[in-house]
C-alpha cells in the first residue's frame, strides 16, 4: 500500500494560504458569522447572529448592488442546521456587468437570496439549530469557503492578473 | 467494453481463522483484516463488528458503504485510489452479494447517517438487508480533518478488497454481462432508437462534500463523459458523508440503479450513449460553466433525451434545474430525479429552485418525513451521534422508552437520488 502523500492531501487545501491564491480583498467580501473565517480573511463582514441573520445581511448587500459569488445555501441538508454560514460577494463598484443588463442580473441574485431565505426557514422548521457542534460546523464552513475561493480563482484566473 | 459481474450470494457472516466463503456463509479472519488495515497511514486502531439483518443493532454515524468484490480479470481495486491508474469497465468481477463494508467513526461531531438493522428504521435504508461488516476507524490526535477523511475513505475501500479476496477462485452461476461498444458501433446497430444520456450530478464542494473519479477530486473538473461500465466497475467513489439520505455511497455507485435500468433498455427501447458526470460547483459562475458545458456535451453526443440525477440538497437544486432548462432549450427532452424537502407535512415547495422546463420530475422521497425509531439493543459507533438526532427538536426523544423521532435525512440511502433505495413513487 502506497504511503499517503501528505503534500497532495493537504497541498490542495493549503494552497489558499499561498499568496498567489489569496482572495483579492479589493473586489470581494465575505458575509459570515464564522469566527474562523473572520480570522482568516480580511474583507469579512462579521454578522452577530445566526445562519438566518447571515442570509438577511446578504439580502441587504444584494439590494445595495453587490453581487453573489457563492450560492447562499449549502449543498447538504445537514449543513442547513449549522449555526454558521459564509457567503462570498463581489463589491458593487467592481462588478463587471457592464455588458449585460445590470438590472436583470440584480433581479436574479435577489431572486436567489429570497428563495434561499424562504427555503432555509422551511427546512429548519421547528428544528433546533445544532449549537453543540458549532466548532465542527465552523471548520467545515471555513473549508467550504476556502474551496469556493479556490474555485473562483480557478475560473476567473485572468481577472486576478 | 465488456464487464462480467458474477455474484456469490451469502446470507450470514462469521469470524473464523481464514477469510473464505462456505456455501452461503462468509467467514472473515478478523485479526488478519485488522492487521492489514492498521498498516494504512494515519490509522491508530481498527475495530470490526458484524451487524446482521433483523438484529436490534444501530450503526451510526456511517461514513461510507462499499461492496466487497474480487477482480478476476481486468483493472483491480479502485484505480487511482487503491491501485494503479488504468481504465475500469472491462473484465470479470466476483461480487460477494449480500455483504457490505460499512465504515463508521465521526470526522466531525455532527455527522449523521443511521442504519437500523430492524424495525421502522430498517424499512428506509437498503443497508438493513445486507450483512454488514462494520469497520470503526480511530486516528491519532491532531491530524487534520482532510487527512482523517482520506484515511477513512482508504480503509473502507481497502477493507472491501481484502474481504473480497474470499471470492477468489470461485465461479458462481449468477452472471450478468454488461457489454456495450462505442457510440458509433451502437448507433449503427440501433439507428432508429432514441439516444439517451444519463447525466449524473456529483457533490463536489469541499471537505466531506467530495466525489472522486479515478481518484481525481470532482471539484477540479469540467463535466466529463464515462462509459457506464466504468462506474459499475469502481471508477467513481464517494468522499461525501454529511448528507446521509441522499449521499451516493460507493456501494450505490458500484450498483448505480439508473445505469442498470438504462442498460436493460439499451438496444430494445433506447440507445444508451453513456454517462455524463457533472460536478456541483459552489460558485454561481462555476455552476454556469458546469451546466452550460453539460448541455453542450449532451447536444454534441446527439442525445434525444437525458435523465438527470442529483446528489445532495440546497444549492445543487439550482444546477439541476439549470441543466434541465438548458438541454430543453437545445431540443433535448429531460427527466429529473431528485429528493425533496417538503416539510413535515410534505406541503412545502420541494426544491430550492424552479424552472418552467422541469415538468418531468421523479421524487425519491421527502427528506423531512419523520419516522419513529425504537431503542436499539446495541449501538455500533458513537452514542453522541444518536444524541444529535434525538436532540433535533423539542420532543424528538422520549426518555421513558428510548424511542426517538428522526427525519429521513438522517438515514443512510433513504432518499437516494440515483434510485438505489427502498422508497418508490405512487401515482394517484
Amino acid at each position: 500500500m502506497k504511503e499517503l502523500d501528505k503534500e497532495y492531501t493537504l497541498g490542495v487545501y493549503k494552497s489558499i494560504i499561498n499568496e498567489k491564491c489569496k482572495i483579492n480583498n479589493n473586489e470581494f467580501l465575505i458575509i459570515s458569522n464564522n469566527s474562523i473565517v473572520n480570522a482568516s480573511f480580511e474583507n469579512v463582514v462579521m454578522v452577530d447572529g445566526s445562519f438566518i441573520d447571515v442570509l438577511n445581511t446578504v439580502k441587504k448587500y444584494i439590494e445595495d448592488g453587490n453581487t453573489l459569488v457563492t450560492h447562499p445555501l449549502p449543498a447538504s441538508i445537514r449543513m442547513m442546521f449549522s449555526p454558521v454560514r459564509s457567503v462570498i460577494l463581489i463589491k458593487k463598484d467592481i462588478s463587471d456587468s457592464q455588458e449585460t443588463n445590470i438590472k436583470s442580473e440584480q433581479d436574479m441574485y435577489l431572486n436567489i437570496i429570497t428563495e434561499s431565505i424562504d427555503k432555509y426557514k422551511s427546512v429548519l422548521g421547528k428544528r433546533n439549530i445544532d449549537l453543540k457542534n458549532k466548532s465542527d460546523y465552523e471548520k467545515i464552513d471555513y473549508d467550504l469557503t476556502v474551496s469556493a475561493v479556490e474555485e473562483n480563482n480557478f475560473i476567473n484566473a485572468f481577472k486576478n492578473i | 467494453m465488456k464487464l462480467e459481474l458474477r455474484r456469490i450470494h451469502i446470507n450470514s457472516i462469521e469470524f473464523g481463522s481464514e477469510t473464505k466463503i462456505e456455501g452461503e456463509k462468509l467467514i472473515i479472519d478478523k485479526e488478519s483484516l485488522i492487521e492489514e488495515l492498521e498498516k494504512i497511514p494515519n490509522v491508530k486502531s481498527i475495530k470490526i463488528d458484524l451487524a446482521m439483518p433483523g438484529e436490534k443493532t444501530r450503526i451510526i454515524p456511517v461514513k461510507d458503504v462499499i461492496q466487497p468484490r474480487y477482480k478476476v480479470e481486468g483493472t483491480p481495486g479502485f484505480a487511482g485510489v487503491t491501485s494503479d491508474v488504468k481504465p475500469h469497465g472491462d473484465g470479470i468481477v466476483n461480487i460477494i452479494e449480500g455483504a457490505a463494508i460499512v465504515t463508521i467513526g465521526d470526522i466531525v461531531g455532527f455527522q449523521e447517517g443511521i442504519i437500523d438493522m430492524w424495525g421502522e428504521g430498517a424499512k428506509w435504508t437498503p443497508f438493513s438487508k445486507t450483512c454488514n461488516i462494520v469497520v470503526d476507524i480511530s486516528v491519532p490526535e491532531g491530524i487534520e480533518p482532510h487527512e482523517h477523511e482520506e484515511t477513512c475513505r482508504l480503509v473502507g475501500l481497502k477493507a472491501s478488497e481484502l474481504v473480497g479476496l474470499a471470492a477468489k477462485g470461485l465461479t458462481p452461476s449468477d452472471v450478468e454481462v454488461f457489454e456495450m461498444g462505442d457510440n458509433a458501433e451502437e448507433t449503427k446497430k440501433y439507428p432508429n432508437l432514441p439516444k439517451v444520456v444519463y447525466v449524473e450530478m456529483l457533490i463536489s464542494q469541499g471537505l466531506l462534500h467530495a466525489s472522486y473519479i479515478y481518484g481525481v477530486d470532482s471539484a477540479h473538473i469540467l463535466p466529463t463523459f464515462l462509459h457506464p461500465n466504468e462506474e459499475l466497475d469502481g471508477a467513481v467513489i464517494s468522499g461525501n458523508c454529511v448528507a446521509a439520505c441522499d449521499k451516493i455511497t460507493t456501494y450505490q455507485h458500484q450498483n448505480n440503479a439508473v445505469i442498470r435500468e438504462l442498460y436493460k433498455l439499451h438496444g430494445k427501447e433506447i440507445n444508451f450513449l453513456g454517462v455524463v458526470l457533472v460536478p456541483e460547483m459552489t460558485t454561481l459562475n462555476g455552476k454556469f460553466v458546469s451546466c452550460d458545458y453539460t448541455a453542450k456535451l449532451c447536444k454534441m453526443l446527439g442525445a434525444d433525451g437525458v435523465i438527470i440525477s442529483e446528489e445532495g440538497y440546497g444549492n445543487p437544486d439550482s444546477d439541476l434545474v439549470m441543466i434541465c432548462s438548458r438541454v430543453e432549450k437545445l431540443g433535448i427532452k429531460s427527466v429529473l430525479i431528485t429528493d425533496e424537502c417538503s416539510g413535515w407535512d410534505g406541503m412545502s415547495q420541494p426544491l430550492t429552485d424552479i424552472a418552467k422546463e422541469a415538468v418531468a420530475v421523479i421524487s425519491t422521497g421527502n427528506v423531512s418525513h419523520v419516522i419513529e425509531l425504537e431503542k436499539a439493543d446495541r449501538v455500533l459507533g458513537d452514542p453522541e451521534a444518536v444524541a444529535n438526532i434525538a436532540g433535533g427538536w423539542a420532543g424528538a426523544y422520549n426518555p421513558e422508552d428510548g424511542t426517538m423521532k428522526c427525519e429521513l435525512n438522517a438515514v443512510i440511502g433513504a432518499t437516494s437520488e440515483i434510485g438505489t433505495h427502498n422508497a418508490t413513487v405512487e401515482l394517484y
